[in-house]
């Protein structure tokens, strides 16, 4: 219930639509109710005693008040529909501009799928709900007690009768509601079953016909479907009896005014009219009984979906601007790292211990090491996409906690392992971080990217789109347009992510040329499992198990005859032999 | 709730019978059932017309009673006695209703639940006959939507909309006959405002088909921004990008808030309309009905009726607007799904395809010319490969090394000369039997969900137990999976989450030996492992091709360096074949594409 209370305080800023909403549906109401008394006077006052004028007055009157009522219908209808859409429309933006500011922890963990059904699926229930629950709960209730009253007063024993079968009616209509829905979501949860099935054969397609197994894979997929079947037909067989059921105690009633009403009729205590409007708001009874059921799935629903939402929005981002953090001006690169220990939630152990290094600005140092020793933790402190446990991490001196984020982070340019482009123009993608950048800006940085040549070629150079409806570039166009995109930031510290591990060699090659004059005048950080990146470096930190075990030069560390210099043989030392050889 | 029906919906094409045929023909295996639901619709229309008419004798029975006048009466009865006998009548009926549609419903919802069965079923397993390169060609989503929401939208129209379309047709037609048996002047009347009411209908459609287009578009667009954000966060957040795409994302939201205020206002319209014209045709009946009364024959009872009539006249005309919109649905998801089981497979076994027998592995390309479109990516390939031998092909990208692969495998086929293993040309095999003794290692280590076992025994699913923990032992996967939780029934996630890259190598190179094929045919990862991995991988390699044929495309010099023949291709053509050694000598096209690696890497010292 405190979920539905906080999605209705989202109305708070509409709360005089909201009222007048609720005065239309209250007018409407009234005019809809008053029709079959009017119906019943234009028999009794008009047909029964034959008078033409009652007829016309009668008659005049059911339009007069049926105008009233579709009037008041519209407003409210409209007004009811744009406070969901509203509220939808608040929601949603909430919920991004929230997701905007939670750490790299939080999509650590939270799945992109679940996110995203949390702004469409869940955003779209609430949305339902204001439109149609708000209004139905209230015009249900309303309904239920002005029509009861009425037949009350009108003829107490024949309302009794009459009214018998609606709270069976009501009953009914919610144990169908509760028991069906889990019903639904057995035949939901196994679409999505056969749903994996098929998306793995299709993404595993080639697999799957190299090994020649399309008939197993053929009778896996039946069995699903089989599956799927028989909980369909279970909840079809459920509710084929209780809509028609439902339909039968709203009969009954009327058939209680029949029989009964009539012998009243005969015995002079009900008038014709009453009794035929008696059949006329039972009629109108019966609909918001029967939508009970609806109204309670819909509430339901709403707290579920609500509760996945504030899930998210409650999310406290773990790393805030202190209030008096400091604006970055005329940075220059020194970054220095002091004890610093960090411990991945969840996890016990420190994915990176006591790690200290300094690099004055425009340096060039190399992080290597196995794949979970810790290296790629290191710049995601420095950025502060994750806070350090212990120790300090300074830039230009001053402790990063105490530097307004944006500032920190637009001086820390970051090509990823994985490239991710978003689907706009190349322009557009390479002046992500510096959306003023002109043209010239953009080609400038495209050239020492070394990406210029390539997207000239493109029919429509820079204003290429890119994305799904657009031209998909190949991994190591990809990576170059990334360092574009670092370098048009300018920032004063340049981190690359083990960047040239998947393209071929010739692009490597390439890479390995732009990523030299990207780094001119910079600090930069280069995260590498091959010893041939990193041998430029002026300090280079070997990574095992989240410590520093050995640092220095590349000829340091061959002197060494450690770490490094077993890696060094593995993947260099006869290839370079060859060379040599070769030249 | 006007999102009740898709807006898709609105935009379908207009109905195309030769579709609508189709979708009939499927109806066939169960046209036992659907013929008996049919007629269970016309009979549940039978009682629902029934209900008013007794009501309105009822009404007679009472009136007349009262004015002493011998009315209509029921069943030759009047007064208390006919009113008994109208009571049993009307539960009677009602009962009846309820068993008829029970039963209706359940077997229409059957039989819609057998077609979505048999249609999804038949789609996929068509889309197992159909070429890769129709599923490249289409994308993984676009064919998952074809069998989900589309086959969705046709269980739709078994479920609802086809009952709906009959029964509010047999309601409207039964309305319409019992109006104009009761008083044809008063059915008239009722008739009037029906013109209005269908131009207004219309002029109304025509609106809402743009402005639910408009909702359309922009909520795509809401949901497009939120995917790629969400997806792209670290991004975002690393360029500080923040407030700029907050801002973006408020206004395509609002765009989408404007889309569907419109959409309201134009749908708050729709059922107020259809109620004032009702009510404004139930107020003419009363009046003109009402000067009837006591004149020519026409009873209040029968006014009564004809009032409850008026009341369910617009409401099939509302419903059926609907149903059009299900039927136009189905009608262009039943194209879209036909389009997928009209495709002709690409590779077919020829007529009289034999099975190939078991091979030893010898292999010629023959003068082989091949392209995906028009352009020719492969130009006059030959090669003889003797059984053992193993094969690198290196090259640039877009030299022809997939091709290469693409053809071995049947999954193209040649556009001039021919592929032969053992002298048997590829294309008068069974596909079934030439796969079935190829071992494939693909590029991206695929994994289905399942365990460990399933996906090395997934080649040959009847292989013992000793003869997989052979494979994987041979490969040196063996140790590592003994160590998982579960050893071998270990389940492997989504995409194999949960094994290490070099893990998932491993079993993948277990599962291509599981048939213990005589042709090995592997595209090396090029993403870098760490270097112990990599050892582990290197040495496995070499017990999976140790005495078999195999053809790699190599990314690694250790992998060339041990091949038996390195194959260079330049633009489609093979330009060099040697042992590595024999080719670094030649001082040509292979010396030249890998000193350019680490030519940088020797200069820096």
């Amino acid at each position: 219930m405190r979920v539905i209370w906080r999605i209705l305080t989202y109305l708070k800023p509409y709360r005089w639509r909201l009222i007048i909403a609720y005065a239309c549906l209250f007018i409407a109401i009234g005019a809809q109710l008053a029709v079959p008394r009017l119906v019943q006077q234009v028999i009794d006052e008009g047909i029964v005693k034959d008078d033409r004028s009652a007829i016309l007055t009668g008659s005049l009157l059911i339009i007069g008040v049926v105008a009233v009522q579709s009037g008041f219908t519209y407003v409210r209808s409209y007004l009811f529909q744009a406070l969901a859409e509203r509220v939808a429309t608040d929601v949603r933006r909430q919920l991004y501009g929230h997701l905007l500011k939670l750490p790299f922890q939080y999509f650590d963990t939270a799945q992109s799928g679940q996110l995203m059904s949390r702004a469409t699926e869940d955003v779209n229930a609430i949305r339902r709900f204001l439109m149609f629950s708000l209004r139905m709960a209230i015009y249900s209730l309303t309904v239920l007690v002005i029509v009861s009253i009425l037949l009350l007063r009108e003829h107490l024993t024949l309302a009794l009768l009459s009214l018998a079968a609606m709270p069976v009616l009501a009953f009914t209509a919610v144990y169908f509601s509760v028991h069906v829905r889990p019903m639904f979501s057995r035949v939901q949860q196994q679409f999505g079953e056969m749903s994996s099935v098929l998306q793995e054969n299709l993404a595993g397609t080639r697999v799957v016909r190299v090994f020649a197994r399309e008939d197993a894979e053929i009778r896996k997929f039946d069995r699903s479907l089989d599956d799927l079947y028989s909980r369909q037909i279970e909840a079809i067989r459920y509710y084929s009896f209780f809509f028609p059921f439902m339909q039968l105690l709203a009969g009954i009633s009327l058939g209680m005014v029949l029989w009964y009403g009539g012998r009243q009729v005969l015995n002079g205590s009900l008038s014709v009219g009453t009794f035929v409007a008696f059949n006329l708001y039972l009629t109108l009874l019966a609909m918001p009984l029967r939508q009970l059921g609806w109204i309670m799935n819909s509430v339901a629903r709403a707290i579920a979906s609500g509760d996945r939402i504030f899930e998210v929005i409650d999310t406290r981002p773990a790393i805030r601007n202190r209030p008096d953090a400091i604006t970055l001006d005329a940075p220059r690169g020194d970054v220095v790292f002091r004890d610093v220990t960090f411990t991945y939630p969840n996890t016990s152990r420190p994915a990176i211990r006591d790690v200290s290094f300094a690099a004055p600005a425009g340096t060039v140092v190399g992080l290597i090491g196995a794949t979970g020793s810790g290296k790629t933790t290191v710049p995601s402190l420095l950025a502060r996409f994750y806070e350090a446990t212990h120790g300090t991490i300074t830039f230009d001196g001053i402790d990063v906690r105490g530097i307004e984020l944006a500032s920190l982070r637009r001086n820390v340019g970051f090509v990823l392992q994985e490239t991710f482009l978003f689907s706009t123009t190349i322009h557009d993608n390479i002046a992500f971080g510096n959306p003023t950048a002109t043209r010239e800006q953009v080609e400038a940085a495209a050239r020492i990217a070394q990406a210029y040549e390539f997207i000239s070629e493109m029919p429509e150079g820079f204003d290429t789109r890119l994305g799904e409806r657009g031209v998909s570039l190949s991994g190591g166009q990809r990576q170059r347009v990334a360092i574009a995109r670092a370098i048009c930031a300018d920032p004063r510290v340049l981190v690359f992510d083990d960047a040239t591990s998947s393209v071929d060699t010739e692009t490597e090659y390439e890479l390995q040329q732009a990523l030299g004059r990207a780094m001119s005048g910079r600090t930069t950080f280069i995260i590498a499992q091959r010893v041939s990146s990193l041998k430029d470096a002026d300090e280079i930190l070997v990574f095992d198990a989240g410590q520093i075990v050995e640092r220095g030069t590349h000829r340091d560390l061959i002197a060494r005859d450690g770490h490094y210099a077993r890696l060094y043989a593995l993947q260099l030392k006869d290839q370079e032999e060859f060379v040599t050889a070769a030249d | 709730m006007y999102r009740a029906t898709d807006p898709d919906d609105l935009l379908g094409k207009a109905y195309d019978s030769r579709v609508a045929r189709r979708l009939v023909a499927q109806v066939r295996p169960y046209r036992r059932s659907a013929l008996i639901a049919l007629g269970l619709v016309l009979l549940v229309t039978l009682f629902e017309l029934a209900i008013p008419y007794l009501f309105g004798l009822a009404v007679d029975v009472v009136r007349d009673a009262i004015d002493g006048t011998s009315g209509r009466g029921f069943l030759g009865r009047t007064g208390g006695d006919a009113l008994n006998a109208l009571g049993i009548a009307f539960v009677a009926v009602l009962l009846l209703r309820f068993v008829a549609r029970y039963f209706e419903m359940f077997l229409m919802g059957q039989v819609g639940q057998r077609i979505v069965y048999d249609l999804r079923s038949s789609m996929f397993a068509h889309i197992q006959r159909l070429g890769i390169r129709y599923i490249d060609r289409r994308g993984v989503g676009s064919i998952m939507s074809r069998l989900q929401n589309d086959v969705s939208v046709i269980d739709q129209l078994f479920a609802d909309g086809l009952v709906d379309i009959l029964s509010q047709v047999a309601l409207l037609v039964g309305i319409i006959i019992l109006m104009w048996l009761t008083n044809w002047q008063l059915a008239l009347v009722a008739f009037a405002l029906l013109p209005l009411m269908v131009v207004m209908m219309r002029f109304w459609r025509r609106r809402a088909i743009l402005t639910y287009r408009q909702t359309r578009i922009t909520i795509g667009r809401v949901n497009g921004f939120l995917a790629e954000n969400i997806a792209g966060m670290r991004v975002i957040q690393s360029f500080t990008r923040e407030p700029r795409n907050l801002a973006r994302f408020t206004d395509i939201n609002d765009e989408n808030l404007d889309a569907n205020l419109d959409a309201a206002r134009l749908s708050a319209f729709l059922f107020p309309f259809v109620t004032f014209v009702e009510y404004v045709t139930i107020a003419l009946v009363l009046y003109v009905g009402g000067r009837m009364v006591g004149g020519v024959a026409f009873t209040v009872g029968e006014l009564v009726t004809f009032v409850a009539y008026v009341g369910r006249f617009y409401e099939p005309i509302n419903q059926l607007s609907q149903a059009y919109n299900t039927l136009q649905a189905a009608t262009a998801a039943g194209e879209r799904i036909y389009s997928i089981l009209d495709a002709e497979p690409e590779i077919t076994d020829a007529p009289g395809a034999v099975d190939l027998p078991r091979i030893k592995g010898h292999v010629v390309f023959d003068r082989v010319r091949f392209g995906y479109d028009e352009v020719e990516v492969l130009h006059d390939i030959n090669l003889e490969v003797q059984p053992g031998e193993s094969i690198a092909f290196v090259g640039e990208t877009g030299a022809g090394k997939s091709s290469m692969i693409n053809l071995l495998t049947r999954f193209y086929d040649v556009r001039d000369g021919a592929i032969r293993i053992d002298g048997y040309d590829i294309r008068d095999v069974t596909q079934q039997s030439l796969r079935s003794q190829l071992g494939v290692v693909p590029q991206d280590t695929f994994l289905f969900a399942g365990s460990i076992r399933d996906n090395i025994l997934f080649a040959r699913p009847d292989a013992t137990e000793d003869e997989m923990v052979a494979a994987a032992k041979a490969v040196g996967a063996h140790e590592f999976i003994v160590d998982l939780p579960g050893g071998y029934d270990a389940e492997v996630h989504e995409r194999g989450a949960t094994l290490s890259v070099g893990q998932r190598q491993l079993i993948s190179f277990a599962r291509a030996l599981i048939s213990n094929p005589r042709i090995i045919i592997l595209d090396e990862a090029t993403s870098s492992v760490d270097t112990e991995t990599e050892l582990v991988i290197q040495a496995a390699l070499r017990r999976l091709l140790a005495g078999r044929t195999s053809f790699i495309i190599a990314h690694r010099l250790s992998t060339t360096r041990e091949s038996s023949r390195v194959v260079v291709l330049d633009h489609g053509r093979i330009v060099e074949v040697g042992s590595h050694d024999d080719l670094l000598d030649r001082q040509g096209a292979y010396h030249k594409l890998y000193t350019m690696q680490f030519r940088a890497a020797a200069a820096a010292d």
